[in-house]
C-alpha cells in the first residue's frame, strides 16, 4: 500500500513537472504541486488576474484543505476538477510577488506546502492600466419656467485615468474635462482637474513628483491642506526627506492660469521643507519655508482679503519620549507679510509658537498645549488661520467596551500685544461628551459644551463683551434591521451678561431615518425631518423653523428602468415679519437602453426635472413675493468608455 | 425764476445738501482688512447726479491718514421739494494698512469720509462720513470676514460615480459673536436652514450632512454654495463645482453586521463573525486590520453570510489585549464592489 502511494506521489510530481514548467518555489512534501496556468514571461504571470492551479494528492479531501493567497483566505472560492483545484482572483492581483500557502489537515497530521510566483500586468509594464471615459448627455425642455431659460442642454466630460509602473517607477495621470453648452459663466470648456504623478522607489531612496492639481500639507501654522494647481516633489532618503513646491497662489479652475508652476513671487506660492528622523524613528526636526503672493484666494473661497505677499519659515520638533504614552511637539514659526499689497504699504512681521504633548493607551488618551499666534502672523498655505491669540487647552479621553468619553477645556484672549487702547477678550470654555456603547442595536451620546466670553481693559466708549453659551445635545442612533434611526436634539442658551442683556435661546430636533432595503424596486430611502425654534429677548428675530428632505433610488424593473428624487421643503414663521415657504426638488427617471457595445456601457433615456418655490408673506397673510422656477426635460445619456 | 427760488430757498435753509450714511459707527478687527456694505441717503437741491471720487480715512484730529480712490456715482430723483433724492450702497475696504497706521499712532479710532459733488444741477459738495472703532476680532461687530468651500479632498472640485455619497464643507472665520443663519444650496436649489452659534472661538466647519449627501444621481457638473443670510456677507459668496460620472453606478448596497457588536471582546478561540447574507451566489470579503492600520492584517473570501478565522490566522496574526476593526465588502462575478458594510471593533483576549 505505502509503494502504491509513493507511486502515485512520484507520477504526480512528474506529471506537474511536464505540465508546469514554471513553479518557482517549493517547499514540504511533494504531495502537492502548483502551476500559473496563465501567460508567463520568464516564469512571471503575465494578467491582472492570474489564474492559478494546484494538484494535490488523489487521497486529499477537499474538505479538509485551506488556501491563503497572500493571507487571504481563497478557500471557499477553488474550483475543484478531481484533485486539483483552480482558483481565478476576483479583483485586480497587485503585481509583484506572491505566496500561494496550501494546508491538508488531516486527523494525524497537517501538511503545509507554500509557493511563491510573481505577476504583472504586461510584457514591459509591472503594471499598466488605463480607463478613458466620455459622457454624452443632451436634453430638450419641454417645460420651463423663466421662459427665456434655453431649449436645450448639452453636457459631456471626458475622463482618463492611467496607471503604468515598472519595477522602480510608478506613473500615473488623471483628469476630466467639461463641456457644458449653455453655460452661464465662463467655464463653458474647462480642465475641471489634472493630477499626473512620478514615484521612484528603491531600497534607501523614494522620489515622488507630482504636476497638477496638488495638495500640500506640512504644519498648522505654515502649509496646511493647501490646494493648488502647481507642481511639488519630494524624496526620501533613509532619514533624510526633502520637499519642493512651486504653485499658483490662487486657486484655479478650467484653463485659466496655466500650470500654476512659476516664480513669480505676486503670482506663485514656493516653498520647500526638509526632515530628519533620529533615534529609529521616534524623534524628528524639519524645517519649512514657503515665500510668494497671491492676487486674490480664488475659486472656493470669499473673503476680504485682496493681493497679498509674504514669507514664513517654520521649525517643528517632536520626540515620543516614553512610547505612545509621551510624544512631546514643538514649534515655533516666523512671517514676514503684506496682506495689502495694493494699498502699497510694508510688511509686518511676527512669529507663532506651539507646544503639544500627547498620549494613548488601549483606553485613556490625552493631549495638551499652549500656543500664541501674533496679531499680524500669516501664512500663504493657511489663510484661515486664526490670529492674535495666547492661550492653553487640555482634552482626555476614556474609552471601553461600553462607554466612552471626552473631556476638553481651554483659555484663549486676544490682543497678545497687550495695546492699552484696545480691550482684552477672554474665551474660556470645557465640553463633555459621553457615548454609551454596550448595547448591539443602539447607541446613544450626551454632549454639555459651555462657552465663557469676557472682556477686561475696555477703553472709553468700548462696549463690555460678557456672554456665556450653554449648549446641550443628545443623539440617539437605532439599528433595527434595514433601518436606522437617527435622532439629534439640541438646546442652546446665550445669557447676554452685557447692558444689553440680550439673551438668546435655540432649541433643534432632527430625525433622519434611513431604509436600506437594497431591494430591486426601493434601493434606499433617506428622509430627514427637523425643527428648529429661534428665541431672542428683545428684536423681532424669533422664528420657528420647519423643514423636511427626501431621498429616493432605486429600479421600477430590475437593470432597465431607474428612478432617483431628491426634494426638501421649509416652512419658516417669524414673529413679526411674516413668513417663507421653501420647498424645492429634483428627479430622474431613466431607462437602460439594450443595447451592448464593447465601447458603449449603458446608454439611456428619459425625463429629469428640477423645481424650486420660494413665497413670502407678511405677518398679515399678505403675499409679498412669489418666485417659482422649472424645467423639465428629456434626455438621452451616452457613456463611452475604453478599458485596458 | 425757479432757480432764483432755490436759491432762496437754499440761502434760507442752510441745508442745500444731506447725506446719512448707514452705519453711522462701526467697530473693526484692528489687525485684517476689513469689507463693509455702507449706504448713502441722499437729498440734495436740484441736484439729479452726484459723484465722489475717492475715500478719506481721517484720525481723530481730523488728519487724513490714507486714500482709497474709488469713484461712486449716484442718480436722484428731484422730489415735490426740488431735492435730488436717491440712494447709494456700496462696499467699503477699510485696509489693515490704514488700521496699522491709526494703531501704531496709539489710537482706536478713526473716521471714513466721502465728499459728493454735484455734477448735474446746483453745484453743491457735501461731506459724508462714518466713525470707525478700532478692536480685536473678539470685540468687533459681528461679521463674516471669510468663507472657504471645499470638499472632503481639499479640493474645490472632485468627481464622483452616480449615486455616490458627496459631503461639502464650509470652513467660516468671523469677528465678534452672534448666530450665523445660512444654508446650503446645490445647483440654485435651497437645502434648509442651518443655525449655528458662533462665539468664543473665530473659526468654524459646518457640513454638508452627515445624515445628507449632496445629489449625485443626474450627470454632470454641479455648484454647491453656503448662502449666509444672517450676518450679510460684503463679499461675492463662493461657489466651488463637483462633477458626477455618465456611467450608471449604483450605491454599494449596506450589509448589516449581526456579530460581534462593536467594541466587542473576543476570545482567541471564538472569533466568529456574522452579517446579513443579501448578496445571491456573490462573493464576500470580510477584512481584519490593526487598530490604525488602513492595509488588512488577514482577509477571508466567503459565498456565506458568516466566517470563522482559522487558527493558523488566530496564532500568527492576531495578539491578545489588541484592537482590531473589520469589515464585509461584497463583490459580484466581474469583482466589483457591490454591497459594503460599517466598520467595527473588538479587543482580542486570552481565554
Amino acid at each position: 500500500m505505502k509503494d502504491v502511494n509513493n507511486f502515485k506521489i512520484i507520477l504526480s510530481f512528474m506529471l506537474c513537472a511536464v505540465l508546469s514548467p514554471y513553479v518557482l518555489a517549493e517547499e514540504g512534501v511533494d504531495q502537492i504541486s502548483f502551476q500559473l496556468l496563465s501567460e508567463q514571461e520568464k516564469g512571471i504571470a503575465i494578467d491582472k488576474k492570474p489564474e492559478l492551479k494546484c494538484s494535490l494528492d488523489a487521497s486529499a479531501d477537499p474538505e479538509n484543505i485551506t488556501a491563503y493567497l497572500d493571507d487571504t483566505d481563497i478557500t471557499a472560492l477553488l474550483k475543484w476538477q478531481g484533485n486539483y483545484f483552480v482558483y481565478k482572483p476576483v479583483t485586480v492581483l497587485e503585481a509583484g510577488e506572491h505566496t500561494l500557502d496550501v494546508i491538508i489537515d488531516n486527523d494525524d497530521e497537517t501538511i503545509e506546502k507554500s509557493f511563491s510566483f510573481e505577476s504583472r500586468h504586461s510584457e514591459s509594464f509591472k503594471t499598466l492600466q488605463a480607463n478613458i471615459g466620455l459622457g454624452l448627455e443632451g436634453s430638450y425642455r419641454f417645460a420651463k419656467k423663466p421662459d427665456e431659460a434655453q431649449d436645450y442642454q448639452f453636457d459631456s466630460m471626458l475622463g482618463i485615468e492611467m496607471t503604468a509602473a515598472t519595477e522602480q517607477w510608478e506613473n500615473s495621470f488623471v483628469s476630466h474635462v467639461t463641456y457644458t453648452d449653455p453655460n452661464s459663466d465662463d467655464t463653458q470648456f474647462a480642465l475641471n482637474d489634472y493630477l499626473y504623478t512620478s514615484t521612484y522607489t528603491s531600497e534607501n531612496l523614494k522620489g515622488v513628483v507630482e504636476v497638477g492639481d496638488v495638495t500640500i500639507d506640512e504644519t498648522e501654522n505654515t502649509v496646511s491642506g493647501f490646494s493648488r494647481r502647481g507642481l511639488q516633489s519630494g524624496i526620501e532618503y533613509k532619514d533624510f526627506s526633502f520637499n519642493v513646491f512651486s504653485v499658483a497662489g490662487e486657486s484655479l479652475y478650467g484653463f485659466k492660469g496655466g500650470t500654476g508652476i512659476g516664480v513669480d513671487n505676486e503670482k506663485n506660492v514656493i516653498g520647500l521643507s526638509a526632515g530628519q528622523k533620529f533615534v529609529e524613528d521616534r524623534a524628528h526636526v524639519k524645517v519649512v519655508y514657503l515665500t510668494g503672493g497671491t492676487p486674490q484666494e480664488g475659486m472656493g473661497v470669499g473673503s476680504s482679503n485682496e493681493q497679498q505677499k509674504g514669507d514664513t519659515l517654520g521649525l517643528v520638533a517632536d520626540a515620543e519620549l516614553i512610547s505612545q504614552w509621551l510624544l512631546l511637539k514643538a514649534e515655533v514659526d516666523f512671517s514676514s507679510f503684506d496682506n495689502d499689497v495694493t494699498a502699497g504699504s510694508d510688511s509686518t512681521s511676527d512669529h507663532a509658537w506651539r507646544i503639544d504633548a500627547g498620549g494613548q493607551s488601549d483606553e485613556i488618551s490625552y493631549s495638551l498645549y499652549y500656543l500664541y499666534t501674533g496679531a499680524d502672523y500669516a501664512t500663504l498655505g493657511n489663510n484661515g488661520l486664526n490670529k492674535d491669540k495666547l492661550g492653553y487647552g487640555a482634552d482626555f479621553g476614556f474609552q471601553n467596551e461600553n462607554h466612552s468619553f471626552q473631556i476638553a477645556l481651554s483659555r484663549v484672549h486676544d490682543n497678545v500685544e497687550d495695546v492699552s487702547s484696545l480691550p482684552t477678550v477672554y474665551a474660556t470654555g470645557g465640553s463633555f461628551q459621553y457615548s454609551y456603547l454596550g448595547m448591539e442595536d443602539w447607541q446613544w451620546s450626551f454632549m454639555f459644551e459651555k462657552m465663557v466670553n469676557c472682556s477686561t481693559d475696555e477703553p472709553q466708549g468700548t462696549e463690555k463683551i460678557d456672554t456665556d453659551e450653554n449648549s446641550a445635545s443628545l443623539n440617539l442612533s437605532l439599528y433595527e434591521g434595514l433601518w436606522t434611526h437617527n435622532f439629534d436634539m439640541q438646546f442652546l442658551l446665550i445669557n447676554d451678561g452685557s447692558d444689553v442683556d440680550n439673551n438668546e435661546q435655540t432649541f433643534s430636533v432632527l430625525y433622519g431615518p434611513s431604509y436600506a432595503p437594497g431591494s430591486i424596486h426601493l434601493s434606499s430611502v433617506t428622509p430627514t425631518l427637523s425643527y428648529i425654534k429661534d428665541e431672542y429677548d428683545f428684536g423681532d428675530g424669533n422664528s420657528d423653523i420647519y423643514a423636511m428632505n427626501l431621498d429616493i433610488t432605486g429600479d421600477l424593473i430590475e437593470e432597465s428602468l431607474s428612478y432617483s428624487l431628491n426634494g426638501s421643503v421649509e416652512y419658516t414663521t417669524f414673529d413679526h415679519a411674516g413668513d417663507t415657504n421653501n420647498y424645492n426638488g429634483s428627479g430622474r427617471l431613466e431607462y437602460f437602453i439594450p443595447v451592448h457595445q464593447i465601447w458603449m456601457e449603458r446608454a439611456s433615456c428619459g425625463l429629469k426635472f428640477n423645481y424650486a418655490h420660494t413665497e413670502v408673506e407678511a405677518s398679515q397673510g399678505q403675499q409679498l413675493s412669489k418666485d417659482e422656477q422649472y424645467a423639465a426635460s428629456v434626455f438621452l445619456n451616452l457613456p463611452i468608455s475604453y478599458l485596458f | 425764476m425757479k432757480r432764483i427760488m432755490s436759491l432762496i430757498i437754499l440761502l434760507g435753509t442752510f441745508a442745500g445738501a444731506t447725506i446719512i450714511t448707514q452705519p453711522s459707527t462701526m467697530s473693526v478687527p484692528y489687525n485684517q482688512s476689513t469689507l463693509k456694505q455702507v449706504s448713502y441717503r441722499f437729498s440734495m437741491l436740484e441736484c439729479t447726479e452726484a459723484t465722489s471720487s475717492e475715500i478719506q480715512f481721517l484720525d481723530t484730529t481730523g488728519r487724513i491718514v490714507d486714500t482709497t480712490h474709488k469713484s461712486a456715482t449716484v442718480r436722484l430723483t428731484i422730489d415735490d421739494r426740488l431735492y435730488g433724492i436717491g440712494t447709494l450702497a456700496e462696499s467699503v475696504r477699510i485696509p489693515s494698512s490704514v488700521l496699522r497706521k491709526v494703531r501704531n499712532a496709539g489710537g482706536n479710532s478713526m473716521r471714513m469720509q466721502r465728499t459728493f459733488e454735484c455734477t448735474a444741477g446746483v453745484g453743491l459738495r457735501e461731506n459724508t462720513s462714518m466713525g470707525i472703532r478700532l478692536t480685536t476680532q473678539a470685540g468687533s461687530a459681528f461679521s463674516i470676514n471669510r468663507l472657504q468651500l471645499f470638499f472632503p479632498n481639499n479640493k474645490v472640485q472632485t468627481v464622483v460615480k452616480r449615486n455616490e455619497e458627496l459631503q461639502a464643507v464650509a470652513r467660516i472665520n468671523f469677528n465678534g459673536s452672534g448666530k450665523l443663519r445660512g444654508y446650503w444650496e446645490v445647483d440654485g436649489r435651497a437645502y434648509p436652514t442651518i443655525i449655528q452659534m458662533l462665539t468664543g472661538r473665530d473659526s468654524i466647519v459646518i457640513s454638508f450632512g452627515p445624515v445628507l449627501s449632496l445629489p449625485t444621481f443626474n450627470p454632470g457638473r454641479h455648484t454647491v454654495r453656503f448662502v449666509i443670510t444672517s450676518p450679510e456677507a460684503d463679499f461675492k459668496l463662493p461657489s466651488i463645482s463637483y462633477l458626477v460620472d455618465f456611467k450608471q453606478s449604483k450605491p454599494l448596497l449596506p450589509i448589516g453586521l449581526q456579530s460581534p457588536k462593536n467594541e466587542a471582546t473576543l476570545f482567541l478561540q471564538s472569533t466568529r463573525f456574522k452579517w446579513n447574507d443579501i448578496l445571491d451566489g456573490e462573493v464576500y470579503l470580510i477584512q481584519i486590520f490593526s487598530e490604525a492600520g488602513k492595509a488588512s492584517l488577514f482577509s477571508a473570501y466567503t459565498k456565506k453570510g458568516e466566517y470563522r478565522i482559522p487558527k493558523k490566522m488566530i496564532d500568527t496574526k492576531l495578539e491578545a489585549g489588541r484592537t482590531y476593526r473589520w469589515k464585509v465588502t461584497g463583490y459580484d462575478k466581474d469583482g466589483k464592489p457591490i454591497a459594503e458594510s460599517e466598520t467595527r471593533s473588538f479587543i482580542m483576549i486570552f481565554n
